[in-house]
C-alpha cells in the first residue's frame, strides 16, 4: 500500500497540473485579500486577516468549482487514459487502489482548498494586520480549520463518487460545478424556510453544515453529517468502481 | 505433462442480449506461446481484458497458475504482464517517470530495472521523453516494457505489433521467441497478422463470434495445413492404385466425392496428370492447395 501511496504522489506532484491548481488557488487567495481589503474600506471597517479568513474558508462555490475540477483532473483522467487498468494488472486490488487514490486525492484537494484562505488572510494581515489574539480566539481558529478540512473530506467524498459514475473528465467537473452551486443556492433559498420539513432536510445537507462551519449550530450535528455523508459516498464509490468495466 | 498457466471453463461474458464469449474452453500450458486467432468482435480482447482483471466473467471459471477465486486471481496478476487493446500511459509523465509508477505498483524493489527495460525495448535515449511526444509505434515499445517489468511468467498481448515498423515488427518478434526460449516465459499472442504470428506461436486458439473453435499444437496445425494436389477422378481406387505402382507415393488420403490429396510430388502435377490419363482415368480436377494459417482460419470459419 506505501509503494501505491507512493505512485499515487508522483501522478499528482510530477506533472505541471497540480502545480496549475497551487497557482491558481495563489493567485484566487490573492484576489480575495484584495477584496476583503476593498470591502472593509468601503463599509468604513476595516476587515483584518481573522475577519478574512472567517469569510473566506468556507466558501462552497469557491471549494466546490475547484474540487469539481481537480477530480476532474486526478480522477477522471485516470479513467480516459485507461491507467486504472496497469494498476490492476500490476497486481494491485481495487481496494487498494480506490485507497490509494481517495487518501492522495484527499489531501491534494486539502491543500489547495485551504491555500485560498491562508493567502488571503496573510495579504490582508500584511496591510491591516491580523486582529488581536487570545487563547479563545486561537482556539476558534484551531476549531473552524479543524472543522473546514473535514468538510473539504466531506467534499471531496462527493466527488469521488461522482467521479466512479461519471468517469469522463469534462462531464465530471461540469456535473459536479453545477451540483454545487445548484445545492448552494437551493440552501441559500431554502435555509430560512418556515416549514419544519423542509428546514430539517436543508439542516441535514452537508453543504449547509460546511457553510456554518466557522459558527456551527452544532460540532456534534456537523461531525456526524460531514461523516456520515462521506461514509455513505466512499461506499457506494468503492463498490461502484470494483463493479466497473475498465476499458 | 506442462503445468497449466491459464484455464478456462464454460467462460461466458454476456453484454445485455450479446454473448461476447460463450462457453469457451480454453487452455495454455507453460512455456508455450499461444497464438490466439480471431477476427473483429470475435472475443478476443474480451478474453484478454478478463484475464487481466478489467472484466468479469458472466458465467463459467477461469484459473491463473491454478487460483480461481477473485483476491487469489488478483495475486497471481503480478506473475502476468500485459498490453490490453493499446498501452494505457500517463501522457505528462516521461516514459522512465510511467516505468517508475508501474515498479511502484508491482511491489519491485530495484530501480534498475527501469533502465535496463528502457534498454530491452530500445527507447533507452527516449527515457526523459513525455509520452505525449511519443509516436504509435514508441508507446507500442514501451507497452511491451511495461508488460516486461517484472519479468511475468505470463506474457498477453492484444495485438502487439499494431503500429510497429517492419523492423520493430521482426525485433518483437526475436524478443518473444527469446523471452520464451531463455526465460521460459509464456505467451498469449492476439493478431490479425496470421503470417506473421505463424512465425511464431507454439500452438492456437480459433475462436469465432465468441466460440473456441479449435485449440491445437504447431505440430497438428502443420499437418492440417500440409501442401497437396487435390485430384478428382472418376475411378479413385484405380487411381490411387496407380499413384502407388506407377508413382511410388502412399503419401495421399481419399476425401469424399471421389478427391483425393496428395501429398507427394507437389512440383510434378503435370506428371500426375498424365499418368492418371495415360491409364485411361478420367481428370476432372487437379490444383494445388496451399495450406497456410490463413486458409486453414478461413476454412475453419466457413469463408472462401
Amino acid at each position: 500500500m506505501g509503494k501505491l501511496l507512493k505512485s499515487e504522489a508522483i501522478k499528482l506532484l510530477t506533472p505541471w497540473g497540480y502545480k496549475i491548481f497551487l497557482l491558481c488557488s495563489l493567485g484566487i487567495g490573492l484576489l480575495l485579500g484584495v477584496t476583503g481589503v476593498a470591502l472593509g474600506g468601503l463599509s468604513g471597517t476595516p476587515m483584518t486577516g481573522y475577519d478574512v479568513l472567517m469569510e473566506f474558508i468556507t466558501e462552497p462555490q469557491i471549494v466546490g468549482v475547484m474540487a469539481g475540477i481537480f477530480t476532474s483532473f486526478f480522477i477522471g483522467n485516470e479513467f480516459s487514459h485507461r491507467t486504472f487498468g496497469n494498476a490492476i494488472i500490476n497486481g494491485c486490488s481495487r481496494t487498494q487502489i480506490f485507497l490509494a487514490k481517495v487518501i492522495v486525492f484527499m489531501l491534494g484537494l486539502s491543500v489547495i482548498l485551504i491555500l485560498l484562505p491562508l493567502v488571503a488572510t496573510i495579504y490582508v494581515t500584511a496591510i491591516q494586520g491580523f486582529g488581536p489574539i487570545n487563547t479563545d480566539i486561537l482556539l476558534h481558529i484551531l476549531r473552524t480549520i479543524v472543522l473546514t478540512l473535514l468538510g473539504y473530506v466531506t467534499f471531496g467524498s462527493l466527488c469521488v463518487l461522482f467521479a466512479m459514475l461519471i468517469k469522463k473528465p469534462g462531464a465530471i467537473s461540469g456535473i459536479l460545478i453545477a451540483i454545487f452551486l445548484c445545492l448552494t443556492m437551493f440552501i441559500q433559498l431554502m435555509g430560512a424556510s418556515e416549514n419544519i420539513i423542509i428546514g430539517q432536510i436543508v439542516r441535514s445537507l452537508f453543504v449547509y453544515q460546511f457553510m456554518l462551519s466557522t459558527h456551527p449550530e452544532s460540532v456534534l450535528t456537523y461531525v456526524v453529517v460531514c461523516v456520515v455523508t462521506s461514509i455513505i459516498c466512499l461506499t457506494a464509490g468503492l463498490y461502484t468502481f470494483k463493479n466497473t468495466e475498465l476499458k | 505433462m506442462n503445468e497449466t498457466v491459464f484455464k478456462t471453463q464454460n467462460l461466458t461474458k454476456k453484454y445485455r442480449d450479446t454473448r461476447a464469449l460463450d462457453h469457451v474452453n480454453m487452455e495454455i500450458t507453460a512455456g508455450s506461446i499461444y497464438g490466439f486467432v480471431g477476427e473483429n468482435g470475435a472475443g478476443k480482447t474480451t478474453m484478454i481484458r478478463i484475464i487481466a482483471g478489467f472484466a468479469t466473467q458472466t458465467e463459467g471459471t477461469l484459473s491463473l497458475f491454478g487460483s480461481e477465486t477473485p483476491a487469489q486471481l488478483t495475486r497471481q496478476r503480478r506473475q502476468l504482464g500485459a498490453i490490453v487493446e493499446t498501452p494505457a500511459f500517463h501522457p505528462d509523465l516521461s516514459a522512465a517517470q510511467n516505468l517508475e509508477i508501474a515498479r511502484l505498483q508491482q511491489g519491485l524493489p530495484d530501480k534498475k530495472r527501469i533502465g535496463e527495460t528502457l534498454d530491452i525495448v530500445g527507447l533507452a535515449d527516449a527515457g526523459k521523453k513525455k509520452l505525449r511526444h511519443f509516436s504509435l509505434g514508441m508507446k507500442q515499445r514501451l507497452g511491451l516494457g511495461m508488460a516486461l517489468l517484472s519479468e511475468p511468467a505470463f506474457l498477453v498481448l492484444d495485438e502487439p505489433v499494431n503500429g510497429l515498423d517492419p523492423v520493430g515488427i521482426v525485433e518483437l518478434r526475436e524478443l518473444l521467441k527469446r523471452l520464451n526460449r531463455e526465460r521460459g516465459t509464456t505467451i498469449l499472442i492476439s493478431s490479425h497478422i496470421l503470417g506473421e504470428l505463424y512465425q511464431l506461436a507454439t500452438c492456437y486458439g480459433f475462436i469465432h463470434k465468441g466460440q473456441m473453435l479449435e485449440q491445437l499444437t504447431l505440430e497438428q496445425l502443420d499437418k492440417k495445413c500440409r501442401q497437396y494436389l487435390s485430384i478428382r477422378v472418376d475411378d479413385v481406387n484405380r487411381a490411387t492404385t496407380i499413384l502407388e505402382t506407377k508413382l511410388n507415393t502412399y503419401d495421399y488420403e481419399i476425401l469424399p466425392d471421389k478427391q483425393i490429396r496428395l501429398y507427394d510430388h507437389l512440383g510434378q502435377s503435370n506428371l500426375v496428370a498424365a499418368t492418371l490419363i495415360d491409364h485411361g482415368l478420367s481428370l476432372s480436377e487437379l490444383s494445388t492447395n496451399s495450406g497456410t494459417l490463413e486458409n486453414y482460419y478461413l476454412k475453419l470459419i466457413g469463408g472462401n
